[in-house]
Formats: structure tokens, C-alpha cells, sequence
């Protein structure tokens, strides 16, 4: 897609640039038709090329034009006249702006050789591994040999209550209840279906099975203010909805 | 010059100024204020950056892996860059290449103008400068900083630490002088 000669220059400006250095003229007398000449030459090779990027080089090309056209006019004379109205060059505001870019592309090839980048490695803060001093002698090793001792006996007194509680709610219990309840009623509130929950748990598992199967694409579950009743209807796919 | 390097065996506890720095900007890292080694070594700011320049110098004349910069109120050691292709081999970093043309100018636009706004950047470069703009960020040295006022309240570019760091300036009024002559 792209024209490997395009990549050289960065946009219009820099074109012109080039132009102007290639046929060494004064930036403060430019031959507009030359250049102008010679860009559109450029421009002609732009069509295959990105539309976007395109359209920056012509919005140039027709400021060339507007300047030439400008020039062509004849000059208005007012002899004779006290009022001597002061010429404006219409390449005027077209120089200011290339001088502008003229510098900022001096200092970027400045930057380009500043620039350390790849070759400069810093660190960040640090985290300095040391041994702090105050701890290290605030205690001695029979201090830390009681201090073992009393956490060894903690541990064995422990090891004989261990119990393992049984899942009372399982998601999976949780689904099969949902379900039931949901064939013999079209939809049902969540509030409902919580109502004879008396552990945090259970709810919380009950509404773990409400995501469960709205994932499975089983249920609809409609929420209509935060913190607001959860609305759980059966999907039916293919069928009509019609409760 | 004075001794910069360890103490022989055997002989008490020797510090110089060079050592005392040069331990503190390895252990910290990171930057360290100018504030904080006058405070801990006991000498004025200007006397910490006499002799951090020192250790600087010794580094360069000795061909040494390391390098130490000034910027703002802050002093850090890093590496020299001559050693860079050797440490991005040693621990695996991808070659970084180098800013195109477009993210120089934009940085360069940044830095004599900021806080300044996209538009204006554009305005200057006469095309769209958004991929130059966010490999700037990407690469950290350029931020966003605020919104204009001005209609639409677009975003404000500034550089950052990280722009005078790798560009080794020392502040914002270290740019160098650009006159055009037309």
C-alpha cells in the first residue's frame, strides 16, 4: 500500500523543506511556482497512499496555489495618493510557519543525538536488603528458643481440635431447588426465594446459583434499581415467552 | 584526585566523600535529593555536587560501567550508555529503538512550549501527530498534565523526569538554544 518514498518526509512541511533546501532558495523569497511545480510532482505519487496522510499534503498544495494565484495579481498602485497602503506578501504567513517548523526539526535532530534511550539503564527505588540492627539485639537466643517452645505447644494442643465442616449449601443444590421452584411458577423474586434462608451463606449461595444459570442461559434475571428485588424467569429458547 | 576505592585490609574504617555518595546513590537506587547527601555528609549542596562530579569525571576517565546525572534537585546513578548494548544482552531487554523523526519533533515541540495541546502540535508540525504523541507517553517521556481552557478543554502535554534523564539535562532551562536564521 505504501510508497516507500512517501516515509521520508513527516508532512507537508517537510517536503517543502526538502524542495526549498534541494533548489537552495531563500526562505524569504521562495519562487512559489517552482516549488509549487515540484510538489505537485510529489503529490501525483500520493495516490496510493492513505487518505488520511494524503489529505494533509494537498490541504499544502492548495495554499501553494492560493499564494500563487495571489502573486499573480497586479499589484494595486496608489500614486499619488497619502494613504500608502503597506504590501503584505502573501507567502508571508507560509514562511513564519516553515521557519516555526524549521526550528523544532533543527532541535529534534538535536534530540536524536541527546537521546539515550536503549543505551541509559536506571533503577528504580530500591529495596535495600539489610538486617535491622535493633531487632538482632533486643533479643537474645533464649528468648527466641522460648518464644519456639511456646508456639510448638499452642500447635500440639490445636492439632486434635481440627474439624472440618461439611458445605452445607451447594451451588448445585441451590440450582436444583431454583428450578424446581421455577416450573410450577413462571417467574419468582429473589426475595422469595431467599425468604426462608436463615445463614448468610445460604443466600449468598443461592445467589451465586442465580449467576450460575443466567451463565447457562437458563434464567433471565432482571434488576431494575441497584440494591432493588431481582426478578428470575425461566429462558426458554425458541418458545414464546408469553407469561 | 583522591582514593575513591576500598580501604586496604586491616586499617580502621576510612570514608571519603566520594565513598559516602557514591554508597548511598548505589544503595538508593533511585533519584536522591541533593538536600538529603548535604544533610547526611555534611556539606553544602554545592560541595555534594563538586564532589558527586568528581566520581563522575573518575567514572569517565576510567571507562567505569557506571555514569551519574543531575537533574532538578536530584542526583542518580545509572549507567554509562557506551555499556549499553552489553547490559541490554545480559538481561534479555528488547532493543528499544530509537524515536522517528515524527516523535522527535513532537517532543521537541513539547519542551519549548508546554503545557501545550495536541492542536497546537499539529499546528506547528502541519499533519496529525497522534502515534508520535502516544509513543511519547508510552515510552514516559512526555505526560499529560492538566486541561486547557480553551474550548473543548482539550489535554495539556508537560515532559516528565524521564525526558531530562535520558536527554541529560539538568532542568528545563538546560534545552539548548536553538537560532533560526532564515
Amino acid at each position: 500500500m505504501y510508497n516507500v518514498k512517501l516515509e521520508v518526509f513527516e508532512g507537508p512541511f517537510d517536503l517543502l523543506f526538502h524542495l526549498i533546501e534541494k533548489n537552495e532558495i531563500d526562505l524569504m523569497d521562495i519562487p512559489i511556482s517552482v516549488i509549487l511545480d515540484q510538489y505537485m510532482e510529489y503529490i501525483k505519487t500520493l495516490q496510493e497512499m492513505d487518505l488520511n496522510v494524503a489529505s494533509e499534503f494537498i490541504v499544502m498544495a492548495a495554499t501553494l496555489l492560493e499564494i500563487k494565484s495571489k502573486m499573480l495579481l497586479p499589484k494595486q498602485q496608489f500614486e499619488g495618493q497619502q494613504l500608502e497602503m503597506e504590501e503584505v506578501d502573501p507567502r508571508e504567513e507560509l514562511v513564519t510557519k516553515l521557519i516555526e517548523y524549521k526550528k523544532y526539526k533543527i532541535i529534534a535532530q538535536t534530540f536524536k543525538e541527546m537521546c539515550k534511550i536503549g543505551s541509559r539503564f536506571f533503577r528504580e527505588e530500591s529495596e535495600v536488603k539489610y538486617i535491622d540492627k535493633k531487632i538482632a539485639l533486643n533479643y537474645s537466643s533464649e528468648d527466641i528458643y522460648k518464644a519456639y517452645l511456646k508456639v510448638i505447644s499452642k500447635n500440639n494442643a490445636r492439632e486434635n481440635e481440627i474439624e472440618i465442616k461439611k458445605d452445607e449449601y451447594t451451588v448445585e443444590n441451590k440450582i436444583k431447588e431454583l428450578l424446581v421452584k421455577l416450573v410450577k411458577k413462571p417467574f419468582l423474586w429473589f426475595s422469595e426465594l431467599i425468604k426462608k434462608s436463615r445463614a448468610k451463606g445460604e443466600i449468598i449461595v443461592f445467589f451465586i446459583a442465580v449467576l450460575e444459570l443466567v451463565r447457562l442461559n437458563r434464567i433471565i434475571a432482571e434488576q431494575k434499581t441497584t440494591y432493588g428485588d431481582i426478578l428470575i424467569k425461566s429462558f426458554r429458547r425458541g418458545e414464546k415467552n408469553e407469561q | 584526585m583522591g582514593i575513591y576505592l576500598l580501604n586496604p585490609l586491616g586499617e580502621e574504617k576510612k570514608m571519603s566523600n566520594e565513598g559516602k555518595i557514591e554508597a548511598i546513590l548505589f544503595a538508593a537506587g533511585g533519584p536522591v535529593k541533593l538536600k538529603t547527601l548535604s544533610e547526611v555528609v555534611g556539606l553544602s549542596q554545592e560541595e555534594i555536587v563538586d564532589v558527586a562530579n568528581k566520581l563522575k569525571e573518575y567514572y569517565d576517565r576510567e571507562n567505569r560501567g557506571l555514569d551519574i546525572i543531575f537533574f532538578e534537585d536530584k542526583v542518580q546513578m545509572c549507567t554509562n550508555d557506551n555499556y549499553g548494548e552489553i547490559v541490554r544482552q545480559a538481561l534479555g531487554l528488547e532493543i528499544k529503538q530509537g524515536l522517528s523523526q515524527a516523535a522527535l519533533e513532537v517532543l521537541a515541540i513539547i519542551a519549548y512550549n508546554q503545557p501545550i495541546t495536541r492542536a497546537e502540535i499539529e499546528r506547528i508540525r502541519g499533519v496529525k501527530s497522534d502515534k508520535a504523541i502516544n509513543t511519547l507517553l508510552e515510552y514516559n517521556l512526555i505526560k499529560e498534565s492538566g486541561r486547557a481552557l480553551s474550548p473543548g478543554r482539550p489535554i495539556l502535554y508537560t515532559t516528565t523526569e524521564d525526558f531530562l534523564k535520558y536527554f541529560g539535562i539538568k532542568s528545563l532551562k538546560e534545552l539548548p538554544q536553538i537560532e533560526i536564521t532564515p
